[in-house]
């Protein structure tokens, strides 16, 4: 209990709690603002870390993270725009409550909902780490291959088979990026072109901001100016008003009357977040269409509250738990827990084993900034709420020309090689057209992250054993057998072909 | 654009031949599979089967020009420094928008903060530029 409490009092000093707050308005800010998710809010936050003391770094990050997830319910219910993969299913029922002039109260839902989903699967991410830390003692270079590949194979979270296959074959290229650079293990300089600079390998935060951010500011030039931009509906305008008065109580309250699909969406999310490389974009849809098949006859899609409730309560808990395998093992949840992944390694901490042992009270801060930055934003969408219609109406090219300067700045002072910000410019154009043609961008940066790893770990094992050293490994048998059943149980199950490609929630 | 992937993947895939056994095994296996998985892709996307059909919006004037200075950034930057070369991006990026005075130097005030932010608070080394380094 020491260090929780040396934890609380690290979140609690002054200085960390205006960083928490200034973290809030950070993250809502982005989340407010359509199309922006998480995602890029992170890539933006990233550099203002770089010189803080690492325990206000990631209580920062923290902030950031949980707040712009939270408010991206906002744009996805009000205008239906979503900010990110993560909230799509939320904008089949939620903007249908919002055209019935109901905004407030599916505002209340999605807030209440995400608020139970975050706290419930941090508690379960707080219990279940001291497990996981001690389980890594005896994971060996087998083990983190197989998890490694099970990453692989679930990577993006995706539910159909061309999905599924877009996801690896992303993957697979993110994979092969991280081999550019010295070879760890022989230090042959691989795809470097005879450049030096490239001995280093592709630099992730470049990767990070330039496929998360400055593609988000291409693709939002690109676009003739919005129909949601431009013309806010009557009733998404009083529903932000009635935020402002707080008149979402009753929706907030409400989604404790939906016990079976809190319970249903909860098991969903949980399950998403333990699996490594498995983010929320896939959690909340299959979560919605799990409901909209436990409860046949419900019509959904015309502003159903369970289908408020379930996307939304799936994102926050496996938001939380994607951390689990991310501070762990090492492994990366999501794209997000990438991003705080190369926070702590920035910071000289090692993830895995020694994560809660050598690392001082930074653990601790960070896992408690999750549920007080839940609090911080409630707190916030209180007081700050009359104003966010006004960043919802923001022109989009505004908006554009703001990501392109702090994702570009960020790039500049995160290694203070221009060269990186050539590299963020690629990667960037390279997002935009990924996003132009459905390819999903996160599933590269997992790979990026992940590759390094898997390489790693399994020439690693060659080196000692040979394949026999692998299947000498029962955990690493189990784990892989767990792959193929999953992966096969995902195809056979992966109806989703024609949920994905349509709208969701049209049919009932 | 999964063609192009693919094709990437192979080229990793045979590039990975040059290098040693153990360096290259990883590029050679990984870029063949992702070579496969394209071709899987194209299938599953074939005309009539999960393919829209619809084609993205081409890319506008406007839009192809903010992209091309976001590529000039890093040579305006090495030329004019921080400050200078990302107010002269903005007001390049700016140029086809309307309602941009007021817009502009907000960006403007933007710019000097994060700077100030970066470089005097968080004592972060920021690029002065070439051009000024001459002339001081």
């Amino acid at each position: 209990m020491g260090k929780w409490s040396a934890g609380l009092v690290a979140v609690f000093s002054p200085f960390n709690i205006l960083i928490l707050v200034f973290g809030g308005f950070f993250g809502i800010v982005f989340g407010l603002l359509p199309g922006l998710g998480p995602m890029a809010a992170l890539a933006a936050a990233l550099p203002f870390t770089l010189k803080m003391p690492a325990v206000t770094g990631v209580i920062f990050l923290a902030s950031v993270f949980c707040t712009c997830g939270a408010s991206d319910a906002i744009p996805s219910i009000l205008i239906s725009t979503p900010g990110g993969p993560h909230s799509v299913a939320l904008t089949w029922d939620g903007n249908a409550l919002t055209k019935q002039g109901k905004g407030a109260y599916s505002l209340g839902l999605a807030t209440g909902s995400g608020v139970i989903g975050i706290i419930t699967g941090w508690i379960l991410l707080v219990f279940s780490s001291a497990i996981i830390v001690s389980l890594s003692m005896y994971f060996g270079p087998a083990e983190y291959a197989a998890l490694a590949l099970m990453g692989l194979v679930f990577i993006g979270g995706e539910t159909t088979k061309l999905g599924i296959a877009k996801s690896v074959l992303m993957g697979f290229f993110g994979l092969l990026l991280s081999a550019i650079g010295l070879d760890d293990l022989s230090g042959v300089a691989r795809y470097n072109f005879g450049i030096s600079y490239l001995d280093d390998g592709v630099p992730l935060m470049a990767v990070v901001i330039g496929i998360f951010a400055l593609s988000e500011a291409f693709l939002t030039i690109c676009q003739k100016p919005l129909i949601a931009f431009q013309r806010i509906s009557a009733n998404a305008m009083r529903a932000g008003e009635d935020l402002a008065k707080w008149n979402f109580n009753r929706g907030f309250a409400d989604c404790l009357r939906y016990f079976d699909t809190l319970l249903r969406s909860l098991g969903i999310g949980s399950l998403y977040g333990v699996l490594p490389a498995v983010g929320p974009a896939g959690a909340n849809v299959v979560a919605y269409y799990v409901e909209r098949g436990a409860k046949k006859g419900v019509p959904f899609g015309t502003g159903n509250p369970r289908g408020v409730i379930a996307p939304e309560v799936a994102r926050g808990s496996c938001s939380m738990l994607d951390m689990l395998t991310t501070f762990g093992l090492g492994i990366p949840g999501s794209a997000h827990g990438a991003i705080f992944l190369s926070a702590i390694i920035l910071y000289g901490i090692e993830p895995g084993t020694r994560f809660f042992s050598s690392a001082g009270v930074l653990p601790y801060a960070l896992y408690l900034s999750f549920p007080i930055s839940v609090f911080v934003y409630l707190v916030i969408l209180k007081f700050a709420s009359p104003y966010f219609m006004k960043v919802i109406q923001l022109p989009p090219q505004i908006v554009a020309t703001g990501i392109l300067i702090f994702g570009l700045t960020g790039v500049l002072v995160s290694r203070g090689y221009i060269e990186d910000v050539a590299i963020a410019c690629v990667f960037g154009l390279m997002g935009l057209f990924f996003k132009r043609y459905n390819l999903p961008s996160s599933s590269l940066v997992l790979g990026l992250v992940i590759g390094q790893i898997f390489e790693v770990q399994f020439r690693r094992g060659m080196l000692i054993g040979g394949w026999m050293y692998f299947i000498s490994r029962p955990v690493a048998i189990a784990l892989f057998l767990i792959t193929v059943f999953l992966g096969y149980w995902v195809l056979r199950s992966g109806s989703g072909d024609d949920l994905m490609n349509g709208k969701g929630g049209e049919s009932a | 654009m999964i063609a192009l992937v693919g094709l990437l993947c192979l080229l990793f895939a045979i590039g990975g031949a040059s290098y040693p056994k153990g360096a290259g095994l990883f590029p050679m296996v990984v870029g063949s599979l992702g070579f496969l998985t394209a071709v899987i892709c194209l299938f599953l996307q074939r005309p009539g089967v999960n393919s829209s059909g619809e084609e993205p919006e081409k890319l506008n004037a406007t839009s192809l020009w903010a992209i091309g200075m976001t590529f000039a950034y890093p040579l305006l930057v090495f030329l004019l420094g921080y400050v200078i070369g990302t107010i002269s991006f903005t007001v390049a990026v700016m140029g086809t928008f309307r309602n941009k005075p007021k817009v502009l130097l907000s960006f403007v005030g933007l710019i000097v903060g994060l700077w100030a932010v970066f470089s005097k608070v968080l004592l972060l080394r920021m690029p002065v530029g070439i051009v000024w380094q001459i002339f001081s």
